[in-house]
């Protein structure tokens, strides 16, 4: 029993670096109708930066870690965030915004573009080895309930997780842009036609989902190594809960996001690790297979790519 | 009369060019035009499934090691001579392509495109699961080409196997050209291209949408297959890491960089791709700039030149010599 709860625990907070991941591909895809294959690689940068603005050099040897913090680690990690969402707002706004009015396919290979100039412009600053990433707390901290150990990291990363999706629901909920934003979702030229702003809009909605995207960065850095392409594979788990989820809502890539990582630790434990990503597509396979538009199903199919 | 001569210049170019290249630089260039023909033939199945049924593979990378896995399966445990193991394996790939239509059919835009690129990470996946056959992680080695050895002859080295590979290849590439370019004129490619626009249209004329839907996977995954057991025989071994997430998007990239729609395009956004980072490489010694190079183009590519490299003027000449398809719009 213990061991049930316990990886679910883990598997809950997997997930919930999943479902902001996810949050990140359902929002951009809402409001510009577009499946950002950047979306991980423009992530990836933020624990570079902050691991740079941490040391304050470039060359990130782990000694250096220990013996030289120029910067407090809230500080250095809210940096990181502020620059991708730089880095977001200047790929919509150079990339993306040119090509909106064509198929979406351009935008999508414009994406895959941005991935690659990226994933390779870092490894040209950085360059390409595996780095070490401060977590919040120390990694063997942690307190025991009833024979559950539970580390004092992942109830920070659930708590940030938690935090982050509250306010962005009442972001959306409670405030003006926030009606904008959704009416664009809904339908983009009625939104138009009453005066809302679309480009402003697609801007917030690119800044806000790189942003989601950099802290689940973040907090996946020091769980998994720190190197170029280390997004790549949480994006397409993205993907994956995205159409767990269905593509139409943002509670949907919640829902998918955390079945996904529930079921991913599961799975390693009690049958084996060997089968946990071949299990993640196949599942996806599975569930297109019964139902065409993901679980929950998207209301209009007005776009394609 | 004057296409057809030129046509004569480009085929004789072709034929000497390893040759020349021979004469004039070492053979590594020799393996990067194959590693292009092999490439060419790749984008040409990936640009026939999305330019004229509509359809998006990011998963060819997969098709692409059930060619190599099959056709070196072929060759070195049953012992089959390398045409007929080729060809087998594109046909076994493309009973792949096949199964993978049947989810496929109903499913558009980015699903598609999500469920062909998973598809895409659970082979490469999957072969070293399946150890006794494949070789694990350390993959098989294939036997390379010697058809055209005789060729070389005059040359102080006695095999050239680069250079039978590029013989190879080149033909296989032409017969692609020539068969995907007539397909679309036929009855079969009337009825692809009106799956491109409405399928209920397409269904109220009478066309067998999910039979023309399969077809299509069928053919592409077939032509998939042919290049990647062309590929596996050009190396020489074959591991499942070589099959990743990118041997699938280069494709896809080189299409839209030279040009949807058409062959001549694929044909010419495999060699900016392939080669750009080579060229760059032999000028700038920093390391990753050939890539971020090839990625800022690519998109000013896709900004600019929406049509790919194909639509702006000077390639005209070169358009002209090779069979040309519909350019999508």
């Amino acid at each position: 029993m213990e061991d049930l709860i316990q990886t679910l625990v883990i598997g809950i907070t997997m997930g919930g670096v999943y479902a902001l991941t996810a949050i990140g591909i359902v929002l951009l895809y809402k409001c510009s109708g577009i499946v950002n294959f950047a979306h991980g690689s423009i992530s990836m940068m933020s624990p570079y930066i902050a691991i740079t603005m941490l040391t304050g050099t470039f060359s990130l040897l782990t000694d250096d870690l220990v013996t030289k913090q120029v910067m407090p680690y809230w500080l250095a990690i809210v940096g990181g965030l502020a620059f991708v969402i730089v880095i977001g707002l200047m790929v919509e706004r150079l990339v993306v915004r040119p090509i909106l009015n064509r198929s979406h396919l351009h935008a999508v290979l414009a994406c895959l573009g941005v991935l690659m100039f990226l994933e390779y412009t870092v490894g040209w600053i950085w360059t390409d080895d595996d780095r070490t990433f401060p977590p919040v707390f120390n990694e063997y901290s942690f307190f025991e309930i009833k024979g559950v150990f539970i580390s004092y990291n992942n109830m920070a990363i659930l708590a940030i997780v938690i935090t982050s999706i509250i306010c962005l629901q009442l972001f959306l909920t409670r405030t003006k842009f926030g009606l904008a934003m959704r009416c664009t979702a809904e339908d983009m030229d009625a939104a138009q036609m009453m005066g809302i702003n679309y480009k402003k809009v697609l801007a917030v909605s690119w800044a806000f989902a790189s942003a989601l995207g950099g802290l689940a960065a973040v907090l996946l850095a020091p769980q998994l190594l720190l190197y170029p392409s280390f997004m790549m594979g949480v994006l397409i788990k993205g993907f994956v809960a995205t159409i767990i989820g269905g593509f139409g809502s943002i509670y949907g890539a919640i829902l998918g996001g955390v079945v996904l990582g529930v079921l991913e630790s599961l799975l390693s434990v009690y049958v084996s690790t060997q089968f946990k990503s071949i299990f993640a597509f196949s599942l996806v396979i599975l569930i297109l297979s019964i139902n065409p538009t993901g679980l929950i199903p998207e209301r209009k199919f007005s776009r394609e790519v | 009369m004057k296409k057809k001569s030129i046509f004569l210049v480009f085929g004789i170019v072709l034929l000497v060019f390893p040759h020349i290249l021979l004469g004039l630089v070492q053979t590594k260039l020799l393996f990067m035009i194959n590693l292009v023909l092999i490439y060419s033939i790749l984008t040409i199945s990936m640009n026939f499934l999305l330019a004229y049924t509509g359809q998006l593979s990011l998963g060819h990378g997969a098709f692409m090691a059930v060619g190599a896995y099959s056709s070196t399966i072929f060759t070195q445990t049953l012992g089959l001579p390398l045409p007929f193991s080729i060809i087998l394996a594109g046909m076994v790939t493309g009973l792949a392509g096949y199964l993978i239509g049947l989810p496929a059919l109903r499913l558009k835009g980015h699903y598609l495109a999500i469920m062909t690129l998973c598809f895409g990470i659970i082979i490469p996946e999957a072969i070293p699961l399946w150890k006794s056959v494949t070789g694990g992680f350390i993959g098989l080695e294939s036997p390379k080409f010697h058809y055209f050895d005789f060729i070389f002859s005059y040359r102080s080295e006695s095999t050239i196997p680069d250079g039978s590979a590029y013989y190879v290849c080149l033909i296989v590439l032409a017969a692609v050209c020539f068969f995907t370019s007539n397909l679309i004129n036929s009855r079969t490619g009337r009825a692809f291209s009106a799956l491109t626009g409405n399928e209920s249209a397409a269904k109220s004329l009478g066309i067998n949408v999910v039979r023309y839907k399969l077809l299509a996977f069928f053919y592409c995954a077939f032509f998939a297959g042919i290049a990647g057991a062309l590929y596996a025989h050009l190396i020489g071994y074959i591991e499942p890491d070589q099959f990743n997430f990118w041997m699938s998007v280069f494709p896809l990239l080189m299409m839209f960089m030279g040009g949807v729609g058409s062959n001549a395009g694929c044909i010419i956004g495999a060699f900016v791709i392939m080669l750009l980072p080579d060229l760059v490489t032999t000028f700038v010694a920093i390391p990753n700039m050939p890539y971020i190079l090839l990625s800022l183009s690519l998109i000013l590519v896709l900004v600019f030149l929406p049509n790919g490299i194909v639509s702006s003027r000077p390639v005209v000449f070169i358009s002209l010599a090779l069979p040309e398809n519909r350019r999508s719009e």
